[in-house]
């Protein structure tokens, strides 16, 4: 089985690599990078191709709803979610009519963030149980 | 609405006459009351008060006079219309001085009804009038002193509301850095260690699990407890977590326990309802033990059947009947309100209800106070765990950092 490409968008360096490193433990899991600047966004992806990507919600100047649709139109097999701390219901309702594929608390244990992961790959609707479903 | 019926003093020591009068106001519908002599007029202005007085001038022992000097040396009846009745024949300077006692006018007999009772309704208006303004001028008073208090709770809530948006940014930036920190963590955890190192290792990690659930705690706080408050919340799990939290409300001279076992069932009520919920118990009973030695607060949850109660128990100082009769009420608080909002407990209780569930009070004067939540458990009891959840405890010791689960018996 091919292994699970992974990007993460987020404004936080130390957040970015420390996931980064935790991901790169799992030997199914590929760190495909992080974009701090969105305005590489579009050329990343096409770089590096990721399965999944991870959106942090709060990136200052950036919409991150629209950058779902972007990620969506330019490669629409990407499995994209949220990761976030805004454990909000207008968050979580504004993603999925973006068409995000899940929504993830950055509360949630490593472990749980890496099955989550997982499931998104696997084409599944992933929701951190945080947000109380 | 008809006005209400004023009183009207009549004062002679002649029966007759005294019935003349009566039967001459009695057309303006007032309540009459007839006294036989001065003293008696006066121990009848000692217990009520009259749109005026109607004096007779000459009676044996007070005359009309020697009354109305009392009538006007006590205060309360200081204003009160005097008129007197007199014999036509009354000298000029026994009027004078009449004037000179605050009588404000004389009726001479043989009285005319039809006069009598035009002087006695400019009174009796006037008298009615003048009880409007007062009433009005309370009713003013009474508003103002509730806008007042509007306006206080309207400060506080603002206050609240502030201290709730940065009680949430702050448990999202703590969580935001916190992810970081636990990922490395687990990075390190995957290369061969020395023990000592591992131990390291282990002490960060049960902070960061320390600090993950105080932010959790801080972002449940600044929620809305009106906003989804139903759920389905394992006790045990949540009190973990809520624990932290709940320490930091109570000061260091105050012992918080918690004895919550797991396999208790789901409680209907979402987590950060339950932290809100039990956040007030917990302060309240901080404030009924105060600066008490010894002061003890345990938070319990048990199961009956399909029933869970989650009590806060203090051994403070209880509350008085009255106040227990009142304190589920809205704005209800034996606290300043600079430090409460008197919601506390009727956010438990509105809770309580949304939850299809009961709070129960048990509380004695200088005997403590035990709140139960009574709340219809999610689903049915399981019995094989039953046994298991006795020896489980979540221990919260106020000089510990972390959260430990003690080791089933």
């Amino acid at each position: 089985m091919n292994p699970i490409r992974v990007m993460c968008v987020d404004d936080s360096e130390v957040v970015a690599e420390s996931l980064g490193r935790r991901l790169r433990i799992e030997k199914d899991l590929v760190w495909a990078g992080w974009v701090q600047d969105c305005a590489r966004l579009n050329a990343t992806i096409a770089e590096t191709t990721p399965d999944v990507v991870l959106l942090d919600v709060d990136m200052p100047g950036i919409d991150p709803f629209r950058l779902i649709v972007e990620i969506k139109e330019q490669a629409p097999s990407t499995r994209v979610a949220m990761l976030t701390g805004h454990v909000r219901r207008e968050y979580f309702e504004k993603a999925v009519d973006s068409g995000a594929d899940g929504y993830i608390c950055k509360d949630d244990d490593p472990a749980a963030i890496v099955s989550h992961i997982r499931r998104l790959a696997d084409g599944e609707f992933v929701v951190s149980p945080e947000l109380g479903f | 609405m008809s006005a209400p019926l004023v009183d009207i003093l009549l004062v002679d020591d002649n029966p007759a006459k005294g019935l003349a009068l009566q039967s001459a106001l009695a057309p303006l519908g007032q309540r009459m009351v007839m006294a036989r002599s001065g003293r008696e007029a006066l121990k009848h202005l000692l217990e009520q008060d009259f749109a005026t007085v109607i004096l007779d001038v000459h009676m044996p022992d007070m005359d009309g006079f020697e009354t109305a000097q009392f009538i006007r040396s006590r205060a309360r009846s200081a204003h009160t219309p005097i008129i007197f009745v007199s014999a036509i024949n009354l000298a000029e300077t026994d009027a004078l001085r009449g004037y000179g006692l605050g009588a404000v006018d004389y009726i001479f007999a043989p009285i005319i009804p039809e006069v009598l009772r035009a002087k006695v309704a400019v009174f009796v208006e006037l008298y009615r009038k003048t009880e409007e303004a007062k009433a009005h001028a309370a009713r003013i008073e009474l508003q103002k002193a509730e806008l007042e208090t509007s306006q206080n709770r309207l400060r506080l809530a603002e206050r609240m509301a502030a201290l709730g948006t940065f009680a949430a940014g702050l448990g999202h930036d703590m969580g935001n850095l916190l992810l970081p920190v636990r990922a490395r963590l687990d990075v390190l955890g995957t290369y061969e260690l020395p023990t000592d190192v591992r131990e390291d290792l282990d002490a960060i990690s049960r902070c960061a699990t320390y600090l993950q659930n105080l932010a959790r705690g801080l972002r449940s706080l600044s929620k809305d407890p009106q906003e989804g408050q139903l759920g389905a919340t394992d006790l045990h799990t949540w009190l973990a977590s809520a624990l932290p939290f709940l320490r930091h409300a109570v000061p260091p001279t105050i012992e918080l326990r918690a004895e919550v076992p797991a396999g208790l069932g789901l409680a209907p009520l979402a987590d950060h309802c339950l932290t809100q919920a039990t956040l007030n118990l917990v302060n309240n009973a901080c404030d009924a033990i105060g600066q008490a030695k010894g002061g003890q607060i345990v938070v319990a949850a048990v199961r009956e059947e399909e029933w869970l109660t989650l009590t806060v128990s203090d051994n403070g100082s209880g509350m008085s009947d009255e106040v227990r009769a009142r304190c589920i009420e809205p704005f209800f608080t034996t606290k300043a309100l600079t430090i409460s909002t008197g919601l506390g407990l009727a956010i438990v209780h509105s809770l309580a209800a949304k939850a299809g569930g009961r709070v129960e009070i048990v509380s004695k004067k200088g005997a403590g106070t035990t709140i139960s939540v009574v709340m219809k458990a999610k689903e049915p009891p399981r019995p094989a765990e039953a046994g298991r959840a006795e020896g489980t405890k979540v221990v919260a010791a106020k000089e510990q950092a972390s959260v430990e689960t003690a080791t089933p018996a």
